[in-house]
């Protein structure tokens, strides 16, 4: 018997949506709950993370509140010409990934960024107590930033 | 012997030293954007470990560093042409936008003017030529054409033609060292507008004749001459500059109205170019290692002696070198894009997308960020006037405007062609000023003094969306209704100037001595209140035709209803800046 909806659907892997839950607005790094993403490899902005800890929180980390998010776009690593509907809508500081599980490929999360021309860099992290650092990102010089995302 | 040995000091050795100095290797060689990242690396200390992993990680991952690799690819400039002007035109384009669409532009000639159809004056000046009928105070109507532009209209224009290297954002400007007109210069040069007026209903209208031969019944030949000039007159010449402009206090913008997605587009498509690549692996993983071992100090040598390769890896497909023997390398050559193989010109296409969309992401986000079209504004204007037949004068005005609401594009911009720039609804501008004759008047004129008039107006602008009342205003697009207030006090009688025997245009005076040379009017107030309706908001044609009832008017001490209507036009699409529309 298949669980509940919640009001979300997830969709099915072969076709996965990105999608989306709009993030609290605000947060600037930190969170309270366990961090779910862990690194892959010790190279590389490559993480991963089971299907059922979804969906997990990303974080911009601003040290002078000059950045913020403008957009977040998702691809499959295998088609990287197509990004995947229904991307989640960030806030300033922060978005939600809800995505279903993907055998033998992986995601590739990129985030465009918009800063004031006296901005300093800013760190993408997840929103959890040890807020893992998952990009940087040298703003306002640089604007693009990604990490692959492994969903078992 | 010791004068020999510094006679070669100073004639070989010391020139050779540094001549060798100046060739090797130095962190002054590192483009300014890869500089920049350099500079703000962690210290390599235990402490920092993994978040320095992570800010290597992305210092080696292209699609995070397009503008360091493009600098260490554009070797003096050569391919800036490259990619200069779909990336200038699109962004200047924007601007142009942004100022069609707002409701605190002038759009014809400053009121003093003799055909203006505003009571009031806008704070900022576009670029544009206005035709117009009618004047506020004035006695009679009368015709001018008025030329403007703000300062950086002209150096925007040049930009757009790749003319002159533009750099509308901070990012462009360290992709160019600098070598560019930069936003902010633009927004300073943006501050000061100038425009002329020239009077279109001359005196040429007016002709006197002389009968000829004799008269045949009911008929007569005659000898017509023109009175006055042919051409156009001189009708006034203004200079406005902005004291308070609109974006004075910043805060970051809504980021849902920042369009973005198309920069993470061009970052997946470098993304899967070098995913085919090993060179590039090979290069990350040279770099990760070298950059993560040595003392921050020593980072600069690291980039000049590795990093650098990245141009040897991916476009001249020499294999990625990591030891520390000397480098067979071409980054210092120049490319040419128009010889490139097929899969290196699509990625410094892809390479160029990626710049020319960060540029347009950061000219909306400047767009939005600024909202000019919302934000106070306060000008100083003078204008120097020479109305027909009256003594010239100068007009000192203090010019404010503000706007409210919540901006939102025209949700059918697109179909009905016009502008996508967010405007807010309501919009309130107010003028106070003075007027003085520029020559002391006769003191045989009672009253009459230097100072000519004091002036208040203050008008209310109304945005109507088509989109509200599709089927009334489908057709006509996007509007403004206006509504205004004007005041003068004429502490001085009006003036004219008079030649006894010589009428002119539309004033007929009799039993006037034959040594007048000046006639004037009876002093007083004057109400203005004006409705005005102006069609084509946010396209490259405005016709602002408006309705005014004053109690009097600078001359006539009778009530007076004026019909005032004109054309403008937005010179930037002639300056390849605009859009057709």
């Amino acid at each position: 018997m298949p669980p509940k909806s919640k009001g979300k659907s997830n969709p099915p892997p072969a076709a996965p949506a990105a999608a989306g839950v709009p993030g609290p607005g605000g947060a600037s790094g930190g969170g309270t709950g366990p961090c779910k993403l862990t690194p892959m490899g010790g190279d590389g902005n490559a993480f991963q993370m089971p299907a059922t800890s979804m969906p997990v929180s990303i974080a911009l980390s601003t040290p002078d509140g000059k950045s913020e998010f403008l957009s977040v776009s998702i691809f499959k690593h295998s088609d990287l010409t197509n990004p995947l509907p229904n991307p989640p809508t960030p806030s300033a500081t922060s978005f939600t990934l809800n995505l279903p599980a993907l055998i033998g490929d992986s995601y590739v999360v990129i985030m465009v960024v918009g800063s004031l021309p006296s901005a300093k860099p800013v760190w993408i992290t997840e929103a959890c107590s040890g807020a893992t650092k998952l990009d940087w990102i040298a703003t306002p010089v640089n604007t693009t930033g990604e990490f692959a995302l492994t969903v078992i | 012997m010791k004068i020999k040995t510094l006679y070669w000091l100073v004639t070989a050795v010391i020139p050779i030293a540094v001549f060798l100095l100046g060739a090797l290797p130095s962190s002054a060689q590192a483009p300014q954007a890869c500089q920049y990242v350099l500079g703000n690396l962690l210290p390599p200390t235990p402490e920092n470990q993994d978040a320095l992993r992570v800010q290597i990680n992305s210092f080696v991952n292209i699609p995070e560093q397009e503008q360091c690799l493009w600098q260490l690819l554009n070797k003096d400039g050569a391919l800036t042409n490259d990619r200069q002007n779909a990336t200038v035109r699109a962004a200047v384009q924007k601007a142009f936008e942004t100022q069609k669409n707002v409701t605190t532009t002038q759009t014809g000639s400053a009121p003093g003017s003799g055909g203006a159809t505003s009571a009031v004056s806008k704070p900022s000046t576009p670029m544009s030529a206005a035709t117009e009928f009618g004047g506020i105070s004035a006695s009679t109507n009368a015709q001018t054409l008025t030329l403007q532009t703000p300062l950086d209209g002209i150096p925007r224009a040049l930009a757009s033609h790749g003319m002159i290297p533009y750099c509308s954002t901070p990012v462009m400007a360290v992709t160019l060292d600098g070598k560019c007109v930069s936003n902010r210069l633009l927004s300073k040069l943006d501050r000061i507008g100038l425009g002329v007026s020239l009077n279109t209903s001359s005196t040429s209208k007016t002709a006197s004749g002389t009968a000829t031969g004799t008269s045949q019944g009911t008929t007569q030949q005659v000898s017509l001459t023109s009175l006055g000039t042919k051409v156009p007159s001189f009708a006034g010449v203004f200079v406005k500059i902005t004291a308070i402009k609109g974006n004075a206090k910043v805060k970051l913008p809504d980021p849902s109205k920042v369009v973005a997605k198309p920069e993470a587009a061009a970052a997946a498509a470098l993304l899967g170019d070098l995913a085919v690549n090993k060179n590039y692996s090979a290069w990350q993983d040279c770099l990760r290692t070298k950059l993560a071992a040595v003392p921050a100090a020593q980072r600069a040598a690291v980039f000049t002696e590795y990093y650098s390769q990245i141009v040897d890896v991916l476009f001249w497909n020499l294999p990625m070198d990591c030891t520390a023997t000397p480098k067979v390398s071409k980054a210092s050559e120049a490319i040419n894009p128009s010889t490139l193989p097929a899969s290196q010109r699509a990625f410094l296409d892809h390479l160029e997308t990626w710049l020319a969309s960060a540029e347009l992401v950061q000219a909306n986000f400047d767009q939005v960020l600024t909202e000019t079209a919302a934000s106070p504004l306060l000008s100083v204007e003078y204008d120097y006037n020479t109305p027909q037949n009256q003594p010239s004068n100068s007009t000192f005005k203090l010019v404010g405007s503000f706007s409210l609401g919540q901006a939102v594009a025209p949700p059918a911009a697109s179909s009905t062609g016009s502008s996508s720039a967010p405007t807010k609804p309501w919009t309130f501008t107010g003028n106070a000023g003075l007027s003085i004759y520029n020559y002391t008047p006769a003191s045989t004129i009672p009253n009459a003094s230097l100072l000519r008039d004091v002036q208040v107006g203050t008008e209310i602008d109304r945005s109507i969306a088509s989109s509200k009342w599709p089927s009334i205003l489908g057709k006509i697009g996007d509007s403004t209704a206006s509504l205004t207030y004007y005041f003068q006090y004429q502490s001085s009688p009006s003036i004219l100037n008079v030649t006894p025997g010589s009428p002119f245009n539309g004033i007929t005076i009799t039993g006037l001595p034959s040594t007048a040379t000046q006639i004037f009017a009876q002093k007083g107030e004057i109400h203005v209140a004006q409705l005005k309706w102006g069609l084509g908001k946010g396209k490259n044609v405005k016709f602002p035709i408006a309705v005014t009832y004053s109690n009097r008017t600078e001359l006539i001490t009778h009530p007076a209803w004026g019909l005032q209507f004109g054309v403008s036009y937005d010179l930037s699409v002639f300056m390849g800046t605009g859009s057709s529309k």
